[in-house]
């Protein structure tokens, strides 16, 4: 299967098997050796039940061996699901179970949380562990046979034929969801290919490139990371787990590496840039600088693009739900305060301007956009009531029907045809890079007992796009600290969704439609109340 | 070893106010933060804050960095070290 994502890397370990695929730390893993490694665990799949059509998890830090992981998964026939090594383990049990995942790929520090939040349960048929290389026994959780990494050695490394085809999921996503449980995007081999040979096509990426990967597997940023670099037989440098929490550690680090092509949120980007001490590093060997997840304030990208006016910038678009499906070539630094473009659709997709009537709006006036065409996703996992919502079909043209993807985003198209973000239809936020639906953690603090009502607003941040304040009126009679109700909300969600902080009110501020004031709430002018 | 008032106060710090979802009552001084994984870039962003604050002095960005995050010992010495300047 010529389309498929592993064939990536069997076509550059057949071209150039000793060039460098992965460097992480120190450690070179070579496209001969990542071919042979993922075609070993892929075997190591099949031996223990993983079929075509099957999911298996990932739950690790980023290392040489979680990439290997994720090809022999793909190779299996099966679908990756990255979750973030940083989730409470409740949060990886209700995925592994929402997708019933045949596997999962750790390491062996998790093994006691993970049996109790599987508690006896648990979905799949083994586990991996990533960690054990030195023949040590793996633990066992929830009653199921442990895999130390030691065994791939006894399983052959020879070319492994996929039974997979290009229209098979390659991986599941899961991002926030809006009624309190998360919702996995399914893409396939195809939906994914479409994006990353044509990003690898447009930037040039070619083997001498050394492409940094900043974006969590779980984040689809990483997709380009991963995809475009072995399209092109160039070396992936994964941040340093250790390292990438520190802005300054991680410039510094890249500076060093000499990597010519970056693809990072803006958030993190201008943490490098007021935190990082950027403008003292040597990027003469930055060639490409992509970006997408929020929109980038003007003045941080005048300060980059003068640090590096030799490179090409590029301002990408697009949900989890269709990765990139516009884009803007950035060719001169931005005037004034007009905010970037989203620019227009990527050449596999089809951008529509609707109003509620699913009718195109007229030119230059706001509308939803929708998405059709090659990265378009499969749907939501086990979820069909919210992929018809999410996926509808429509009149494209006079007679002619397809499916359509609805993505609660308000623009506007600019005399010059590139498309402005205006703003969303619905409680979505950015913050960090992050796509969080409020009503995800709203619904964890409603399953607090002595909160009566909770709202979370999104207060804007120059840095970081947003940051997350909970508004919390407390039952009668009860009490409740803003650690406690903290510490509730991170027992299920993710870090980047704990609200930083919470406010106490005796009651929440109301629109004349009895609606809760979220503009209210998220002004810092308005008058605040105390317990 | 002992504690010195620096680290008592980061420790505490970290204990109660950062890592709030996590039982950490045994956090030593010289136990590792970051190949536990328990620093986030949030997470160091309020430490320095904290120790800013705590300590009346102010943390170059050049000196937020792993080696001197390593654990509250690691921390401490960043402190004493950016007071001593």
């Amino acid at each position: 299967m010529h389309r498929l994502l592993p064939r990536l890397v069997t076509d550059a370990a057949e071209l150039h098997p000793a060039a460098p695929a992965v460097v992480l730390d120190g450690v070179t893993l070579d496209y001969g050796a990542l071919e042979e490694r993922s075609n070993r665990f892929a075997r190591s799949l099949v031996a223990h039940g993983v079929r075509r059509g099957d999911r298996v998890a990932l739950w690790l830090h980023k290392s040489p061996d979680a990439i290997v992981a994720l090809y022999g998964i793909m190779k299996a026939g099966a679908a990756y699901v990255p979750m973030d090594p940083a989730a409470p383990a409740p949060r990886l049990a209700y995925v592994a179970r929402d997708c019933q995942v045949a596997g999962l790929v750790t390491i062996s520090d998790r093994a006691t949380e993970l049996d109790e939040a599987f508690a006896g349960r648990a979905p799949m048929r083994a586990l991996w562990f990533a960690d054990l290389a030195d023949g040590k026994d793996a633990p066992r959780v929830a009653g199921l046979p442990g895999v130390p990494w030691s065994a791939l050695a006894a399983e052959s490394g020879d070319a492994f034929g996929s039974p997979a085809l290009e229209d098979d999921l390659a991986y599941i996503l899961y991002t926030s969801g809006s009624t309190g449980e998360p919702k996995g995007v399914m893409l396939s081999h195809r939906n994914c290919r479409v994006f990353t040979d044509w990003a690898a096509e447009t930037f040039g990426l070619e083997a001498h490139d050394r492409v940094a990967n900043q974006a969590p597997f779980h984040f689809d940023l990483s997709t380009f990371d991963l995809y475009s670099t072995a399209r092109a037989g160039a070396a992936l440098y994964p941040v340093s787990p250790r390292i990438a929490a520190f802005p300054a550690a991680v410039a510094r680090r890249w500076a060093e590496d000499r990597l010519s092509v970056w693809y990072c949120t803006p958030s993190s980007l201008v943490l490098m840039l007021t935190r990082g001490g950027l403008e003292k590093l040597d990027l003469s060997a930055l060639r490409v600088l992509l970006f997408a997840g929020e929109v980038f304030p003007n003045k941080y990208l005048r300060q980059l693009m003068a640090l590096a006016p030799h490179a090409r910038y590029a301002n990408l678009y697009g949900p989890t739900e269709t990765n990139v499906c516009t884009w803007l070539e950035v060719a001169s630094p931005p005037q004034g305060d007009l905010p970037l473009s989203i620019g227009r659709a990527c050449p596999f997709d089809e951008t529509l301007v609707l109003d509620d009537a699913l009718k195109a709006v007229p030119a230059g006036g706001v509308g939803e956009l929708w998405v059709r065409g090659a990265s378009v996703m499969q749907g939501y996992w086990g979820k069909p009531e919210r992929t018809a919502l999410a996926l509808q079909s429509l009149d494209i043209a006079p007679g002619i029907r397809d499916r359509a993807y609805r993505t609660g985003d308000l623009v506007r198209a600019r005399p010059d045809g590139n498309l402005e973000l205006l703003g969303r239809r619905d409680h979505q936020v950015k913050t960090r890079g992050y796509r969080v639906e409020l009503g995800e953690i709203e619904s964890r603090l409603a399953a607090h007992p002595a909160v009566d009502e909770g709202v979370v607003v999104a207060i804007p941040d120059d840095e970081i796009t947003n940051r997350l304040l909970a508004v919390v009126v407390t039952k009668a009679g009860a009490e409740v600290t803003a650690d406690q109700l903290k510490q509730h909300c991170a027992v299920t969600l993710p870090r980047y969704m704990v609200p930083e902080a919470v406010e106490f009110r005796a009651s929440l501020p109301r629109t004349s439609s009895g609606k809760v004031d979220r503009r209210a709430l998220a002004d810092p002018q308005s008058p605040k109340e105390s317990r | 070893m002992s504690q010195s008032p620096t680290e008592t106060a980061i420790r505490t710090f970290l204990v109660e106010d950062v890592f709030y979802d996590r039982d950490l009552k045994d956090l030593k001084p010289e136990d590792s933060l970051l190949s536990r994984g328990l620093l986030d870039s949030m997470s160091i962003l309020k430490t320095v804050t904290f120790c800013e604050e705590q300590f009346g002095i102010t943390i170059p960005d050049e000196d937020v960095l792993p080696d001197n995050f390593e654990s509250v010992r690691a921390i401490a010495k960043l402190v004493e070290r950016v007071k001593g300047k």
